[in-house]
């Protein structure tokens, strides 16, 4: 897998059915008031679940019927979690749609995100950043976007020098690869123009 | 040669000295499926339907169906490099290819790369592939001839410059044939012609190039390849290049002729894409916009009105049918697009009536205001008295005592069929159409047996050629005349009837 692949695969079936659940339980906090508090543990839930296979397994399966699984959840997260994500929970073992559990984790983050007028951004640089220059960068950012930056750093031998911002789908790209690669490409677009506008400069015929 | 690499390198020096780069800004994607010539892509949220957008290698695709959660993408080139999880980069353009006299005389691919090893095309212009064709106020109606030299066309159903002809009829009864003369008259005429294989055999491609090189045709003209084993995105863009490059001379004010051949390939091509791209199947499992997919090529071929140049685009589509199916799903839309269609048959082609046109179901919707005045006036009634014979003749055979009113009918139509006969890469000048036809249809080789009339038609043009010149010269300074060929008290019909009136009276037959 190269670096610029993407390091799971991704489902957009699941992704259209974890935006609806998470909007859901969004709803949910936003009419109590206790959105931060809610994507806080169902944060903790989904690490939780993956931490634990079986457990995991055992959600996910469609032989276990609906009332076990409320049962399990009832003793594992009964006394841990608010009532709202308890209630969260059981509805989405009724649905049997546990399998769409860390998506559902992803999306309300990103939800709470854009609530919060908060945008998660990846900085790719060739070696290690100091924190002063990722403060920058994301304060920079934060000016451009009229949002809160949170920054990710990420190492990437592979660009040789300067920066590659991500935000979202868009990619703002100051890389000492791609500068290379533009002229690179005009140069020889150039060279080759040139060749066939005037090959007598360039070649003599014996 | 020799090649001086000082100079290439202070070319290169000089670029890279002025070399300022800006920070690339740009949307992307991840490829999460890949196969069969298309990809689904996640991310892309801006993307626009139609957008080019380039995967690793440069290797270019077009975003074709855009999803709630996901991007289709038809990818023009070799879909084995791309692996799950690439990165997709959107370009922000439309495909164009390049346009110009550039192109003329090449082989390409749909993208524009040479095929024919003749060196990269040389054209600093370029078009986009789709674009909305000309409307109403931009045209003006298809008044000039478009000959293609052929007997039957240019008299029973005539190709105006703008129009779009069909070609149509079962496999090898000789659709790329009629393409392939028409081309071939094309010959000083100004005209630029784009042939445009899709779906085609290699071999049988390789075969027309090599026929239009022999005959001088690929002086003037472009051949656009996506042959069978190209993958089917390419395939079916190809119509739309070819006519791109088409354009660029129409809005120049030069006149083209495109032959698409054929669209029944580019239709399963569609057909192919659309069904990996989950769109619903309709009628013989084709998507419900592939009239869409016709009407707007075919659209693109008009006739521009004068202030915008008077160029044209002429096309001559042709379409496969299955067993003589007409009234099958694909060749019902095109006919239906079309301003005319030309059927051909098997039986008649066995029979050894080549072209194997059928006179009955043939037609032209623009009809005479594109024909040339004498053709007109001798050719009138061509078609529907062919289409009497055939019928009659259909009877005659139950071995009735005929009239001889109705034997000379048949006896007239016996010699008309054997007169439209016409061998491949001979087509023939309008003035030679004119003279042949009026000898036929006025009665002229009545008393030459229908066995000679092929041999009397040569001999005749050959007497005319040789030592009346100046008939063919005043038949040819008078035929958009009205009146030329019309009335017997003519000063050219005159001339032309004692001509052919003298080499009758010389033929042996």
């Amino acid at each position: 897998m190269t670096e610029a692949q993407q390091p799971t695969v991704f489902d957009s079936d699941q992704q259209l059915l974890a935006g609806v659940y998470a909007r859901a339980l969004m709803g949910v906090g936003q009419k109590n008031g206790s959105v931060d508090q809610i994507v806080d543990e169902l944060t903790a839930v989904v690490s939780v679940v993956n931490e634990l296979p079986k457990f995991k397994a055992t959600l996910e399966s469609p032989r276990v019927p609906a009332e076990n699984k409320v049962r399990m959840i009832d003793s594992a997260f009964g006394s841990k979690v608010s009532k709202d994500v308890l209630n969260f929970l059981k509805v989405v073992a009724n649905k049997g749609r546990f399998d769409c559990l860390a998506a559902i984790g992803a999306t309300a983050i990103k939800l709470h995100d854009e609530m919060a007028g908060r945008v998660e951004a990846t900085l790719t640089t060739a070696s290690p950043v100091e924190d002063s220059v990722r403060d920058q960068v994301a304060k920079k950012l934060s000016g451009v976007l009229g949002k809160t930056v949170n920054l990710r750093s990420v190492v990437d031998p592979e660009i040789i020098g300067g920066m590659v911002v991500r935000v979202g789908d868009t990619v703002y790209d100051g890389s000492v690869v791609n500068r290379l690669q533009q002229v690179r490409a005009k140069a020889v677009k150039r060279a080759s123009d040139a060749i066939r506008e005037q090959l007598d400069r360039f070649a003599q015929v014996d | 040669m020799k090649i001086s690499a000082d100079e290439i390198a202070s070319v290169i020096q000089g670029e890279i000295e002025q070399f300022e780069s800006q920070i690339d800004v740009s949307e992307v994607g991840t490829v999460l499926e890949v196969g069969d010539g298309i990809a689904r892509v996640h991310g892309l949220t801006n993307v626009a339907a139609g957008e080019m957008v380039e995967f690793p290698g440069g290797i270019i695709g077009l975003a074709f169906n855009l999803e709630e959660n996901s991007v289709g993408i038809i990818i023009l080139g070799d879909y084995l490099k791309i692996n799950e999880g690439d990165q997709v980069k959107a370009l922000g353009t439309l495909l164009s290819v390049p346009v110009g006299d550039a192109v003329v005389g090449r082989v390409l691919d749909p993208l524009g790369n040479p095929l024919d090893g003749k060196g990269p095309v040389n054209s600093s212009e370029t078009r986009p592939v789709e674009v909305i064709a000309a409307g109403v106020a931009e045209r003006q109606p298809v008044h000039e001839p478009m000959q293609t030299g052929i007997k039957a066309v240019d008299a029973m159903t005539p190709v105006g410059r703008g129009q779009r002809e069909l070609i149509i009829g079962d496999r090898k009864t000789g659709k790329t044939a009629i393409a392939i003369d028409a081309i071939i008259n094309q010959k000083e005429t100004g005209v630029k012609c784009f042939y445009v294989a899709v779906g085609q055999k290699d071999s049988s491609v390789a075969g027309v190039i090599k026929e239009l090189e022999e005959r001088g045709a690929m002086d003037y003209t472009t051949v656009i390849v996506a042959g069978a084993s190209a993958p089917a995105p390419l395939q079916y863009m190809a119509p739309y290049a070819g006519t791109a490059m088409a354009e660029h001379f129409m809005f120049n004010g030069q006149h083209c002729l495109v032959v698409y051949d054929d669209l029944s390939k580019q239709a399963v091509a569609y057909r192919e894409l659309s069904l990996l791209m989950r769109r619903p199947p309709g009628r013989e499992a084709f998507p419900g916009d592939v009239f869409y997919c016709h009407s707007r090529l075919l659209e693109r071929s008009a006739k521009l009105s004068d202030e915008l140049g008077g160029g044209s685009i002429t096309s001559l589509p042709i379409i496969e049918t299955l067993e003589g199916e007409v009234s099958a799903y694909i060749p019902t839309n095109v006919i239906s697009i079309t301003d005319g269609q030309i059927y051909l048959q098997p039986d008649l082609f066995f029979a050894g009536v080549r072209p194997a046109m059928n006179a009955g179901i043939s037609v032209s919707r623009v009809g005479g205001s594109a024909q040339v005045k004498a053709m007109r006036n001798v050719a009138g009634g061509l078609r529907l008295d062919l289409a009497a014979f055939r019928e009659l003749e259909a009877f005659a055979q139950l071995g009735t005592d005929l009239d001889a009113a109705t034997q000379a009918r048949l006896d007239r139509g016996y010699r008309m069929v054997e007169l439209l006969k016409q061998p491949q890469y001979k087509p023939l000048n309008v003035v030679d159409q004119v003279m042949v036809i009026f000898a036929g249809t006025r009665g002229y080789l009545d008393q030459v047996p229908v066995s000679e009339v092929g041999r009397w038609q040569d001999e005749f043009l050959d007497h005319i050629h040789t030592k009346k010149n100046d008939v063919w010269t005043l038949l040819d300074e008078n035929k958009n005349n009205g009146d030329a060929m019309k009335k017997a008290d003519n000063e050219v019909t005159k001339a032309v009837v004692a001509a052919i009136e003298d080499f009758n009276s010389s033929f042996r037959a």
